[in-house]
């Protein structure tokens, strides 16, 4: 195994190999940079030109681009509130209000060096812990999945603190808007009025560039005679350094935990991994008022869990074929397409290939570091610019990023309207959050729960069948009291008062 | 007058024949309306170099995956007909759509089928833990037990749901059907041992068949192409006593009114990179080696399948 390895940095390390990785990761930086482009749609555009060459360089180059797409889509996320994937979705809840506190380049300093650390940490426990992580893949059925989905509502419920009917009915119209569509399990129409376009459902670009982007960009529009609020006077390059992080243990191991874990169970993975993280980092905290409000933590816990997931997601796509999220689906076509066979043999048949993925993902890891954090002052500098000039760009990129998820203009039209929609929601004092929550975790909740009761023949005992699931059945029960609790005490608080 | 009349058609006439003659001078766009990284995308990305060799230019690949893999099939229907957007999909994919969902296209007639390249079976696999050796003993328990053991599959109203119904229907089987939404959670579903069979397109798995871990326990139809020769026998659907032929060939197709010599190009390129030993290299490699059809062979199978599907949708699915 360990010398499996180490013939996989050898080969990382051959000049060839060693460019095209930095080059997919700074690539990768970029895109994930540009609001609503994402990993899957870089690595798909690249996959033709990588026909040439031989399999590991071509995987290295996507494996750069996955990594550093990560990190890019915190970018835009923390900068302009757009992020490019669901999973980054997540670090805007806390990063956008620390740039608009003239944090920006801290807010950037510290996802980058979470999601260094979160890569490097479930690099560890991926490479060192294949057989569980292969396991966990495995063994994780419908009704886990459907438990860490409802857990994961449940604990980012803890946003709403504040005005609780709001974010419940901001959870619930996301829950309605992810049930559209023909549903996954027995294929009947909900609520397409007939139309072709929505059989799918709302795309999930649409929905993340039109409800956080877009809809950032109208309630901005009367910023437009000013340059860039984020900055102003109180604006200074300020990065954190490696104490300042290392202070802040508690986000980062949660994070790492959830990501290397969570990412490794086939439909959950990436996505609701940052959520769960920052919900436990949240319900952890001394100060969880703090949370949303521009809190380094509210940006550590995800990033970290965000990079994180990437040992998660490769251990099982390259153990036993099974995708964790969409870049890994698109890798194990390319696998084929280079001569090679995913599945339970690979790691006999292409072993060199298997083990010069695993070494790319470190070195990836670590450029991705290097790069980004080299190129915050220039993601700042960019972010100086007059909000005239800055908007067109990101309605520009995130349009753009709506068509590409389906090559259509329907997502577009669909950003559009979820834009609106979410600015005069927001103007009305409904987190945007939560309803991309309930568009996220929705699907993956129902559609699980239903295959898990179609397995167990309808009995919901299903649910308790295991350990795990217990446990995780207890964490939900023991929040749901929780915020009952939390909320009779404050009532009777603001009562005396 | 007349003679203005003759020089106008010369003119178009002749203009039209540079046109084809030149026919492709640049790239030709393949749209699969599915997203990447499935079955479909995998083998239309290991066709597009292929073919690109053979007609001589750039062939890239789109796609595009609304509307649960309509939107693909419309674009193609409204692209222009100069034979330079096609579409490649399974022909069960589409019979699938038209038959189960109103479309605005049917399967046979909306486009034309220019050739297919690629046909596997759907086949049925059972984990070896549950000891299963052929699809008779599993219907024989199910028969004792019905509604107890369960038939995944990797979607409603595809070619697997096809074959489920067609097995629970013309044996009585009592199968539970569960639909998986793809081919990835149903591959995991099989794998950690969660269904008893499983019904998917081959050779999807093979190399976990070939690593003992699943038997491959029956067949839509034969398997005497896939590259593993101790399954090459299995006994198909037909051998079983149910008149039904279940699989997929992926093929292209080009919007209605292409030029006739345009797609006599077409047929030519396709032929060429499907018979291709680049293309067959890539087959064996996915699995299965690849078989090419002609446009008329192709739609053939195309009328055979339609009628398969309405025939199982008839009896058994419409309720």
């Amino acid at each position: 195994m360990f010398e499996g390895l180490i013939g996989g940095f050898a080969n990382c390390f051959d000049p060839i190999n060693f460019t095209l990785l930095f080059l997919g990761t700074f690539l990768g930086l970029l895109v994930g940079a540009l609001p609503g482009l994402s990993s899957p749609m870089a690595i798909i555009i690249l996959l033709p030109v990588t026909y040439s060459l031989e399999a590991l360089p071509a995987l290295l180059v996507m494996i750069g681009v996955y990594v550093g797409t990560k990190l890019g889509g915190s970018f835009s996320a923390i900068l302009l509130r757009t992020p490019g994937t669901p999973a980054s979705a997540c670090t805007a809840i806390d990063g956008f209000p620390m740039a608009e506190n003239g944090q920006a380049s801290l807010a950037l300093g510290y996802a980058t060096y979470s999601s260094f650390f979160g890569g490097l940490t479930s690099w560890i426990i991926a490479v060192t812990c294949i057989p569980i992580i292969s396991a966990v893949a495995l063994k994780s059925s419908n009704a886990d999945i459907a438990l860490i989905g409802i857990m994961g509502l449940v604990m980012v419920s803890a946003f709403t603190r504040g005005s609780m009917l709001k974010g419940f009915i901001g959870v619930c119209i996301g829950l309605l808007i992810g049930s559209m569509g023909m549903d996954k399990s027995d294929a009947i129409e909900r609520f397409t009025f007939g139309s072709l376009d929505l059989l799918t459902g709302v795309p999930f670009a649409a929905a993340l560039v039109g409800l956080f982007g877009f809809s950032v960009v109208l309630s901005d529009l009367s910023l437009m005679k000013t340059t860039s609020q984020l900055i102003t006077e109180k604006f200074k390059i300020e990065l954190p350094s490696f104490k300042d992080f290392c202070k802040r243990w508690r986000a980062w191991s949660i994070g790492s935990f959830f990501g290397a874990v969570v990412g490794a169970i086939p439909g959950v993975g990436a996505d609701g991994a940052t959520w769960l993280a920052y919900g436990t980092v949240k319900n952890n905290s001394k100060n969880p008022e703090k949370f949303g409000l521009g809190e380094p933590d509210g940006v550590i816990a995800p990033e970290t869990a965000n990079n994180g997931t990437t040992g998660g997601a490769m251990v099982p796509m390259l153990t036993l074929g099974i995708p964790g999220d969409a870049s890994t689906a698109i890798m194990i076509g390319a696998l084929y397409l280079h001569g090679l066979q995913p599945g339970v043999t690979l790691m006999k048949t292409g072993a060199e290939v298997v083990y010069g993925m695993l070494a790319g993902l470190l070195l990836a890891g670590i450029m991705m570091f290097v790069i980004a954090m080299g190129a915050i002052r220039f993601f700042v500098y960019i972010l100086r610019q007059h909000r005239s000039l800055l908007f067109p760009f990101v309605m520009v990129f995130a349009t753009l990023g709506a068509y590409a998820s389906y090559n259509e203009i329907f997502p577009v039209y669909a950003a559009i309207f979820l834009g609106v929609f979410g600015f005069l929601m927001e103007e009305r004092g409904f987190p945007v959050v939560t309803i991309v929550l309930g568009v996220i975790l929705g699907p993956i909740i129902e559609y699980n729960t239903r295959i898990a009761l179609q397995v167990a023949d309808a009995n919901w005992l299903t649910f308790m069948d295991t350990l795990p699931r217990i446990i995780i059945l207890g964490i939900i029960i023991f929040l749901v009291f929780n915020e009952i609790k939390q909320g009779l005490i404050r009532e009777k608080l603001s009562k005396t008062k | 007058m007349r003679n203005i009349f003759l020089s106008i058609t010369f003119i178009i006439f002749g203009f039209s024949q540079i046109v084809l003659a030149d026919y492709p001078d640049k790239a030709i766009r393949i749209i699969v309306p599915y997203k990447a990284g499935g079955g479909t995308d995998t083998i239309a990305r290991g066709f597009a170099g292929a073919f690109s060799k053979a007609a001589g230019v750039d062939v890239v690949i789109t796609n595009v995956n609304g509307g649960a893999g309509s939107k693909g099939v419309i674009q193609v229907q409204k692209a222009k007909a100069d034979g330079y957007t096609l579409l490649l999909t399974g022909s069960t994919d589409m019979i699938g759509l038209s038959t189960f969902r109103k479309m605005p296209f049917k399967a046979v007639g909306s486009l034309d089928p220019v050739g297919g390249i690629y046909t596997t079976p759907t086949y049925i696999l059972a984990h070896k833990d549950r000891g299963y050796t052929s699809l008779e003993e599993v219907i024989k328990k199910s028969k004792a037990n019905p509604g107890k053991l369960t038939a995944g599959i990797g979607g409603k109203f595809g070619a697997h749901d096809v074959l489920a119904n067609a097995v629970n229907g013309y044996k009585n089987a009592g199968f539970r059907i569960i639909a998986y939404d793809g081919g990835a959670s149903l591959k995991k579903a099989t794998i950690a041992n969660e269904i008893d069979i499983c019904i998917i397109h081959s050779p999807v798995l093979l190399n976990e068949v070939k690593a003992g871990l699943l038997n491959v326990i029956g067949t839509g139809g034969s398997l005497a192409k896939i590259t593993y020769p101790k399954i090459q026998g299995t006994k198909t659907l037909r051998e079983m006593g149910i008149p039904a032929d279940v699989g997929v060939t992926r093929g292209l197709w080009a919007p209605k009114g292409t030029p006739k010599d345009v797609i006599k190009k077409l047929e030519k390129f396709i032929k060429a990179a499907a018979t291709s030993e680049k293309f067959k290299k890539f087959g064996n490699n996915f699995g299965f080696g690849p078989k090419y059809y002609s446009s008329k062979a192709f739609l053939d199978l195309l009328n055979l399948e339609q009628s398969v599907y309405t025939d199982i949708k008839g009896k058994f699915m419409s309720k």
